[in-house]
């Protein structure tokens, strides 16, 4: 699965692809920078998605992430996480 | 002579099938209750409202079955012969989701193949959209409009037909609209999460979304005094309608709700009434916690502490495209009862919600009720139904300037100009359609934005390549993993959402469909707008985008094929001679043979003048022949 920077910089080139995030390129996306509102500015259908693609791409159950917001506090929360429950 | 009377309506839905059985269902002490879906295949714990499909064979989409049910039973109602209609100046006016988008999952995945051999899921797309089958079939020549204007659809139809009516461009029209249960609204509304999986309940505390359900409706409009003569009696007439939009995003309401209350009192101000005039109102109420608050506490700052109010919702799903007019026809069947029905399931109101809604049905004095409808990008309608006041004077129809002209570009903006519009309008992830809309307007150079401005966007096939997209993840994934945005950004007014977003445009906004001459009709519908001073400018944004879709269907253009796969134009009309900048255009009722088009319908030969005239210059428009496809 590779070493956290390699993960981290291909789920930041992963999510400008899945959320169109057109006028970001990877090094954009600060490791601590809050995924929404001020932060990279993505909303809550944005999250919808990013369950979802959790799900496509790293086979995370969905069941296991709703309603756990600190997932979603920054970028490297979501890497970390993805990192240690991917099943894919 | 231009009171807009309703002289017949004809409706269906889980109610039942005809006036008489909704108004008794619609105070039935025990309400039917949602089932899970029979007609699509589903592993998802939704329950929707269907209803019997009618048996008419010779048509294959549902929304349209249902359409003729409700006309047969409007035109009846209105005491309408075909041969009255024939001598009659008819408008049409469909609003329609489902109808107008292609959704066929099998062809979709031969298409995708590159396998076009097998076009007969295309056929009836193209030769079924609402108002112009409407207008074949009754053998009319007025203008014939379908609106897809998502969930305000409906609504829409009737705000369109009041136009007509107002400025004396029509004396009759039919106004209804349509929807069923699809796969995709199905799918895209759990993908939304604003699906419940229990009995909807509006304006409760524990609301979690809404049930989708099947319907339709028609209202015949015309001058009372006219109905009366063939021994029809019209109490009511459509008073008012506001239009607006909220310019803000493309599924979200703006949370103040400020627009859905221009539109509201645009509508009684029309309707001559105050607040406390209005007996009671229908509110859109789909039992969505945004919806539901954002509608009610508008509600209530419009009509204090008179409010009452009720969403029927519960007894019928959101039967979007239909909803606006099935739930103007329940409210005129409320008012003729002279009594409001309760809001159903509404247990506990929510501590969000201002005013409760009714919770018993009501005595009322049957003088005016308003009816408000909510969209998608924040379309929202709101409708006056009143007793009938005295004929006034036609408004007439108004000289059309042309102030602006921009045809689209051959293709999509490039990355770097596509990064700078959205930075620019602080847009996300705009689709490939709406870029090309949003590249025209920009070339137009000129501030589109205010109140007083209206958008029509035309399109045949709509943001077409998105819906494939929508269709790829149905046939490649669990419905659980179908993607939200493919939906929300594959409607048809997605387009029209995104630039009133950018520009800020808050008045009427049409998304117009169709295939015989929708550039036609949407030039038509300017003039009205403009004669009935329900603006000052109009914005028409015609496009239309290379896809499967469109690559299937264009297999079956006789004559008139399109120069271009991808395109349209861009054109700021406006009824103020001082904004004259390119001349008069003129929409001639006459039909013309067929000639080269850009995308859209729009006449290659219209695009040249434009692009050389001057103040002085007279362009006439005439309507295309409708013959121009192979079905």
């Amino acid at each position: 699965m590779g070493d956290v920077q390699t993960f981290r910089k291909e789920l930041k080139e992963n999510l400008i692809d899945w959320l169109q995030l057109m006028d970001k390129t990877a090094d954009d996306i600060k490791d601590e920078e809050p995924l929404f509102k001020e932060g990279l500015g993505l909303d809550s259908l944005d999250a919808v998605e990013i369950v979802i693609l959790m799900q496509r791409k790293y086979g995370i159950p969905q069941s296991e992430v709703e309603n756990k917001r600190e997932i979603f506090a920054t970028f490297a929360t979501l890497a970390d996480f993805i990192m240690a429950n991917r099943t894919k | 002579m231009s009171r807009a009377g309703i002289s017949g309506v004809g409706v269906i839905s889980a109610l039942g099938e005809g006036a008489e059985a909704t108004r008794s269902a619609l105070f039935a002490p025990s309400p039917r209750l949602p089932e899970p879906p029979r007609r699509i295949e589903t592993e998802l714990p939704l329950t929707v409202f269907e209803i019997p499909v009618p048996d008419i064979p010779e048509i294959p989409g549902l929304p349209l079955r249902f359409l003729l049910r409700a006309l047969d039973e409007a035109l009846a109602d209105a005491r309408l012969t075909e041969a009255e209609l024939r001598s009659r100046r008819v408008g049409i006016a469909i609003g329609t989701t489902v109808a107008c988008q292609l959704d066929n999952l099998p062809s979709h995945a031969r298409f995708r193949e590159g396998d076009f051999g097998d076009l007969s899921s295309v056929i009836p797309y193209v030769r079924n959209m609402p108002a112009e089958y409407l207008r074949r079939r009754l053998g009319v020549d007025g203008p014939a409009l379908t609106v897809s204007n998502a969930c305000s659809s409906g609504a829409d139809a009737l705000t369109i037909a009041l136009g007509w009516l107002r400025t004396g461009r029509c004396d009759l029209v039919i106004a209804g609209g349509c929807d069923s249960v699809s796969k995709v609204a199905f799918n895209g509304f759990n993908a939304l999460r604003v699906s419940s999986p229990t009995p909807c309940r509006p304006f409760d505390a524990e609301r979690s979304g809404l049930n989708l359900g099947d319907a339709a409706g028609v209202v015949i409009l015309e001058a009372p005094e006219r109905a009366r003569k063939r021994g029809v009696d019209v109490e009511y007439e459509l008073g008012g309608a506001g239009k607006t939009a909220d310019g803000f995003h493309i599924t979200q309401p703006e949370s103040s709700g400020k627009e859905l209350e221009r539109a509201i009192r645009i509508a009684l101000e029309q309707s001559e009434l105050p607040p406390d005039g209005i007996d009671f109102v229908n509110a859109h109420g789909t039992g969505t916690p945004v919806n539901d608050r954002v509608e009610s506490n508008v509600l209530a700052r419009v009509f204090g502490k008179t409010l009452r109010y009720q969403s029927t919702k519960a007894l019928t799903g959101h039967t979007l495209g239909a909803a606006g007019t099935i739930e103007a026809v329940f409210a005129k069947l409320m008012l003729e009862e002279r009594r409001a029905a309760p809001s159903r399931r509404c247990e506990h109101v929510s501590e969000e919600i201002p005013v409760p809604p009714l919770r018993e049905s009501v005595d009322i004095s049957g003088r005016a009720a308003v009816s408000t409808s909510l969209a998608f990008g924040g379309s929202n309608a709101a409708l006056v139904l009143r007793k009938c006041r005295a004929a006034v004077p036609d408004t007439g129809l108004c000289d059309v300037f042309v102030s602006g002209f921009a045809p689209l570009p051959d293709k999509a903006p490039e990355r770097d100009e596509l990064v700078a519009l959205c930075r620019k309008y602080a847009l996300r992830r705009p689709d490939r359609l709406t870029q090309l809309a949003l590249a025209a307007a920009e070339r137009l150079g000129v501030e589109l934005g205010g109140d007083d401005t209206a958008l029509l966007t035309v399109t045949s096939y709509g943001p077409a390549s998105t819906t494939c997209r929508v269709l790829d993840d149905i046939l490649d994934y669990p419905e659980e993993e179908i993607l939200p945005t493919g939906f929300s950004h594959s409607v048809i007014n997605a387009a029209a959402s995104y630039l009133g977003a950018a520009h800020r445009i808050h008045g009427p906004t049409f998304a117009v469909v169709g295939f015989e001459d929708p550039f036609y009709e949407a030039v038509d519908l300017a003039q009205t707008l403009l004669s009935a001073r329900a603006c000052r400018r109009v914005l028409i944004v015609a496009a239309d985008e290379e896809s499967l879709t469109s690559q299937a269907a264009e297999r079956l253009r006789r004559t008139g094929k399109p120069a271009r796969a991808e395109g349209g134009c861009a054109l700021l009309l406006c009824s103020d001679p001082a904004e004259n900048r390119r001349g008069v255009l003129v929409p001639s009722g006459k039909t013309a043979p067929g000639r080269r088009l850009l995308p859209c319908g729009v006449p290659e030969d219209l695009a040249e003048k434009l692009n050389s005239s001057d103040r002085e210059t007279r362009i006439v428009l005439d309507r295309l022949e409708p013959s121009h496809w192979e079905l």
